[in-house]
């Protein structure tokens, strides 16, 4: 019944007035004078033309100014050869030759662990966080000369050789992401200490970097460590070498970073003074929650 | 510059013991590993169970992919092709033989049948050659020698099933009725063939 109908938007609703009410239009004239049925527009629109042949060019061309050539959005060609430039992640390559190089010279020393603050002390790679620079990536170049075992971490790795060069020597490799703030701290590390900040603590890798640093293939760190080690029987089978005992590695090749800790041995959150030979621990639990979570 | 109040202070372990240091802390985030894999088997990357094949398949069962690489025998030698001393100089081409009937990493129903396919890389003495150099490196091509070696195997160990006796059956009731049908159309044929001879009935 329209009268009950009536009453409950009475009820329910706030304010009732005639443009609240979902009722039919009445057509008044000024109604029709905005809204004009099919019929009328055609009679008021030429007979000739673009528009009444149905051959309208999309939206955004004027084909008046045009006189007959392609208008100046349809000229000009689009050449997005360098777009996201501004966005992308930089890596600066090592190749495997030079690090068996530095080996060989006595730059770095195997038996601990090699990650990007050893690697920066050489002084051989200048790495500068505030030019989109993000670590260190391995190249295949010297992949038959490499034959140290060595537990490496490095940001980025795009051949599967330069991985399987690796741990068929009895290596350990592992990708790690750094952000801006941590790289400046690990980049040159003693001018970091010389600074008093407490060390940072890392962040998780943006959104277009969590596939390749939870993938085991390239060994990420946010990796199922069942899956990497699937991945190293594969390489082994595939390119024709054998896995060393694991057993009879030293531990400092099974020794791995949380992925919040920067510097081995050294948690988030703690200040270290060079002068007096002292590290500063936060017993605040504000701060001890942060750095813990 | 944050200030942290009520800092306590601890003399540092010195550097030579860095060792010690990093043993025996343990620092655990949220993110640690325990924590984002709570039901992995082993937190471990180096050392843990593993559901790839690691061992030889035995002598009757299907060939599990896996390739002893002590029992192969590889060298290393020059490469063919251009490319001036380098490629004169380094051995980045890669041959690998081995013996077919001493080799227990093959199941023994494939031997024959493998033997009888790949005749032409086979030895008078019995050994299966390969040899590859299409790439730069050695480990490539390495790794392009076992993968062809495991193609080949899984390529000998497929037996194509015979036909059953039901489908026996049918294809012979099916020969037997296109036969049939095709003498009757060869009967009329020859019915329409002998209707425009002028018979010798008619003379008389």
């Amino acid at each position: 019944m329209p009268i009950e109908r009536g009453l409950q938007y009475l009820r329910h609703m706030q304010r009732v007035t005639l443009k609240n009410l979902p009722m039919p239009l009445e057509k008044t004239d000024k109604w029709k004078k905005e809204n004009p049925d099919e019929n009328t527009i055609k009679s008021i629109m030429s007979r000739k033309g673009p528009i009444s042949r149905n051959s309208l060019p999309p939206y955004g061309i004027d084909p008046i100014q045009a006189e007959g050539r392609l208008p100046w959005i349809l000229t000009v060609p689009k050449e997005p050869y360098y777009e996201g430039v501004e966005e992308a992640r930089q890596y600066l390559p090592i190749s495997l030759r030079t690090l068996q190089r530095l080996i060989d010279l006595r730059r770095i020393n195997p038996d601990k662990p090699v990650d990007l603050p050893v690697l920066c002390n050489t002084k051989l790679f200048s790495i500068q966080p505030d030019q989109r620079q993000f670590g260190l990536q391995l190249t295949d170049e010297g992949a038959d000369l490499f034959s140290t075992p060595i537990n490496l971490e490095i940001q980025w790795v795009a051949s599967e050789l330069a991985i399987a060069a690796i741990e068929r020597c009895g290596g350990v490799l592992t990708t790690r992401y750094f952000d801006p703030i941590s790289l400046s701290a690990l980049v040159d590390a003693k001018k970091f200490f010389e600074r008093g900040e407490p060390i940072p603590r890392c962040d998780t890798p943006p959104i277009n970097a969590i596939e390749y640093y939870t993938d085991p293939k390239q060994r990420g760190y946010l990796a199922n460590p069942d899956l990497i080690r699937e991945e190293r029987q594969r390489l082994a089978q595939k390119y024709g070498y054998k896995l060393p005992d694991s057993s009879k590695l030293s531990p400092l090749y099974h020794l791995r970073k949380d992925p919040r800790q920067i510097f081995y041995g050294l948690e988030p959150g703690w200040l270290i003074n060079l002068k007096d030979q002292t590290i500063l621990k936060p017993t605040d639990n504000k701060y001890q929650t942060f750095y813990h979570s | 510059m944050n200030i942290i109040s009520n800092f306590v202070f601890r003399q540092s372990i010195c550097l030579s013991t860095r060792h010690l240091l990093i043993n025996n802390r343990t620092y655990k985030s949220n993110l640690s590993y325990d924590k984002l894999f709570p039901n992995s088997k082993s937190l471990d990357t180096l050392s843990g169970p593993i559901t790839a094949p690691t061992n030889e398949s035995t002598g009757k069962d299907k060939f599990n992919g896996f390739i002893p690489t002590d029992k192969l025998d590889i060298t290393h030698r020059h490469a063919r092709g251009p490319g001036g001393q380098h490629v004169n100089k380094t051995l980045s081409g890669v041959e690998i033989r081995f013996h077919i009937d001493s080799a227990t990493w093959i199941p023994d129903w494939i031997k024959p049948r493998f033997r009888d396919m790949y005749q032409s890389r086979i030895n008078r003495d019995g050994y299966f050659i390969i040899f590859s150099d299409e790439t730069r490196h050695r480990l490539l091509n390495q790794a392009q020698c076992l993968d062809r070696i495991r193609a080949l195997i899984r390529d000998a160990s497929i037996i194509p099933k015979g036909l059953s006796e039901e489908e026996k059956k049918t294809i012979e009731q099916r020969k037997q009725s296109a036969s049939s049908e095709r003498v009757i159309r060869k009967r009329m044929h020859s019915l329409n063939k002998q209707d425009r001879k002028s018979s010798s009935i008619d003379l008389n």
